[in-house]
């Protein structure tokens, strides 16, 4: 498949940022470590060159958020992430308005100060305009000395954005289409200031916005993503992407995880359908690694072997109960 | 593989300009990755002419929505003796059919085998489900009906100038109530045999329920007469009693309200039933709504006030509910 790659994990631009204490396993914050199919990659650049947000479909532990942050990495863009909520309101990825400041302040004689010093940008707001986002921010903290904006937020060798939504299915229903115009159109207005905040299509963020097929997104907000479904991931590469010295390990878990799955008793924990995600894979390789623990002392019936299973892979099949 | 939503040609076209595929490989995995079908002549050309040519591009027709409630189209080819009876009938002369000697038409006795007819070309016909509410709405009208009003919208300043002007302390910021299902939603089934001939929509909206609120947050339970008798949960007749879900959550039953049932027979609920179900989901906080498939003149009227009687057919809309609910609240 031969095409001109925006995005390439072979040939990195890797991000200036280095993040403070990184541990490069799994779902943990992960920028540096990702094992990526022809499919990925080709849909990244199509969401790239499309300018529209991808949508990344796929089972709980299967490195949907880990792939946001690598492609930030991988492309050295600047990146913000947004776990969304059942509370989660679509303003709140655009601005804030820190109200209880405000009443605060109309307290105290002449503290009142223009509406503008009580907004906060969100972060689709600084992936889309990070100037404005920091003069705003600097301006709303004027009066506060106690709280600090975060630096790294604003990095000028950053020209574009890498946005993680996290778990959008998360959220009430309407949310998606909230978000529609701001994704769709690269604009929004600041309600209380009148303020517009837009972004031109070259210097679009790249948005990814994750689901776990819990919830039903509207057509009208699938029709404005690029679709990503990831697929079974391979285990075997995962750990020596992760863990190359230790490939014995990786082979040995591996293979016990895949006859876990067709064990009779766990028919107990009234398991549906059940196949170890890498998250998963990677916790247990990473455990026998700190525990020290040896592959050769690993076997179905060892004691520590049941033991990693039952805190590690089983646990999965009792969220599924009932 | 579940289908990519169809985008639109300029998505198509900044795509393929940008990355610049250089195979049919990589254009069509491009094109798949859009949800964009081309036509036959299109994917026989060259994939270097893409940028020259423009493409006849027709995006899939159905959407998921309508794919969900409708089967495929299916066709019946008539045989060949039937289209010749109907050419047949257009004459200026009725003639009568030929009788038996039992005074019954001779095709009475040797009827058509429909076996030897129907060819492998020709199928069943499957009619669409035509659903109770109207299918693009359907979705609103679940969103607007299963929310609860929780004080997350913006804040409320006519309450706050009211606290103040009053001179009283202002202990916490009040906000505008903001319709959210966030509390869940609990789906009673009645599965009584006069609701049969709406089993099918019952299933339906179950579904779409699910995808709306998310399973996570919806629990489903079958009953029949009245939930108070007893609910089934799941497949396998576990059957218990009934107990209400934790405060706030939406409780749904998609019932007839003993409308339509002889009295004489078991599993009809009276009114004092449904008094009695509407106090106990009261009392743990939740609210209740019920869809009904008849028009409002036949609801029990004490029942119109204890609990948000939703008209379920196409007469419903938003602002239906909404004045319904308004009444109620």
């Amino acid at each position: 498949m031969n095409y001109k790659k925006i995005f390439d994990p072979g040939n990195p631009i890797l991000s200036t940022e280095i993040p403070p204490d990184i541990k490069n396993l799994g779902d943990r914050c992960s920028k540096s470590v990702y094992v990526y199919d022809e499919n990925i990659i080709l849909a990244v650049n199509v969401a790239i060159a499309a300018g529209r947000p991808l949508l990344v479909r796929g089972p709980s532990g299967w490195g949907k958020s880990s792939l946001a942050r690598n492609v930030a990495y991988t492309l050295g863009w600047q990146y913000y992430e947004q776990v969304i909520s059942s509370r989660t309101q679509a303003r709140d990825l655009l601005w804030e308005v820190d109200i209880i400041r405000r009443l605060q302040d109309a307290q105290i004689k002449d503290q009142l100060k223009d509406f503008t010093h009580y907004i906060k940008p969100g972060i689709l707001w600084k992936a889309f305009d990070p100037e404005s986002a920091l003069n705003q921010e600097r301006k709303a903290l004027s009066s506060e000395s106690s709280s600090q904006f975060k630096e790294q937020d604003y990095d000028n060798s950053c020209s574009r954005a890498v946005v993680l939504l996290d778990e959008i299915d998360k959220a009430d229903p309407d949310f998606p289409n909230n978000l529609l115009v701001p994704l769709g159109s690269l604009y929004f207005t600041v309600e209380e200031t009148g303020t517009k905040v837009e972004c031109d299509s070259e210097n679009s963020p790249l948005v990814f916005i994750t689901t776990n097929d819990e919830r039903e997104l509207p057509t009208a907000f699938l029709r404005r993503c690029v679709e990503l479904r990831l697929s079974k991931p391979k285990l075997l590469e995962i750990g020596k992407a992760h863990f190359d010295k230790n490939m014995d390990l990786v082979e040995k878990v591996a293979s016990l995880l895949e006859t876990t799955k067709n064990e009779q008793n766990m028919e107990q924990y009234s398991i549906r359908s059940y196949s170890p995600s890498p998250a998963e894979f990677i916790d247990t390789v990473n455990a026998c690694i700190k525990l020290d623990i040896k592959p050769e002392s690993i076997n179905p019936e060892s004691d520590i072997w049941k033991i990693l299973k039952k805190t590690i892979v089983w646990k999965h099949g009792r969220k599924e109960r009932g | 593989m579940r289908k990519s939503h169809p985008h639109s040609l300029a998505d198509l076209i900044m795509a393929l300009s940008k990355l610049s595929p250089s195979d049919e490989e990589a254009t069509n995995a491009i094109l798949e990755i859009l949800g964009i079908r081309l036509e036959p002549e299109f994917t026989k050309m060259k994939f270097n002419q893409c940028h020259e040519a423009t493409p006849d591009l027709s995006p899939y027709e159905d959407n998921e929505d309508k794919e969900s409630i409708q089967t495929k189209p299916t066709f019946i080819t008539p045989p060949e003796e039937s289209k010749k009876s109907t050419e047949a009938a257009v004459t200026s002369e009725l003639i009568p059919l030929e009788k038996s000697h039992d005074g019954l038409p001779t095709w009475f006795h040797h009827p058509l085998s429909l076996e030897n007819k129907a060819g492998s070309s020709c199928l069943i016909a499957s009619y669409p489900l035509q659903t109770l509410f109207v299918p693009n709405w359907t979705r609103a009208l679940l969103i607007s009906a299963l929310s609860n009003y929780d004080s997350i919208g913006p804040i409320n300043m006519d309450e706050i100038i009211k606290i103040i002007s009053e001179n009283k302390p202002l202990t916490e910021i009040p906000r505008i109530p903001w319709p959210t299902m966030v509390h869940g939603v609990q789906v009673l089934i009645d599965e009584s045999e006069s609701l049969e001939p709406f089993h099918k929509d019952q299933v339906y909206l179950k579904n779409i329920v699910l995808k709306v609120a998310g399973s996570d947050r919806t629990e489903i339970m079958g009953f029949i007469g009245c939930p108070l008798w007893g609910v089934q949960h799941g497949k396998f007749n576990d059957w218990s009693d009934y107990h209400p879900p934790s405060s706030r959550t939406t409780v749904l039953i998609m019932t007839d309200l003993g409308i339509l049932r002889n009295p004489d027979i078991i599993d009809r609920a009276g009114v004092r039933d449904w008094l009695h179900f509407a106090a106990i989901v009261r009392d743990a906080g939740c609210s209740l709504v019920a869809f009904v498939p008849y028009p409002s003149e036949r609801w029990p009227k004490p029942l119109k006030d204890v609990m948000k009687i939703v008209q379920w057919d196409r007469t419903t809309s938003i602002s239906t509910i909404q004045q319904i609910f308004k009444k109620v609240l």
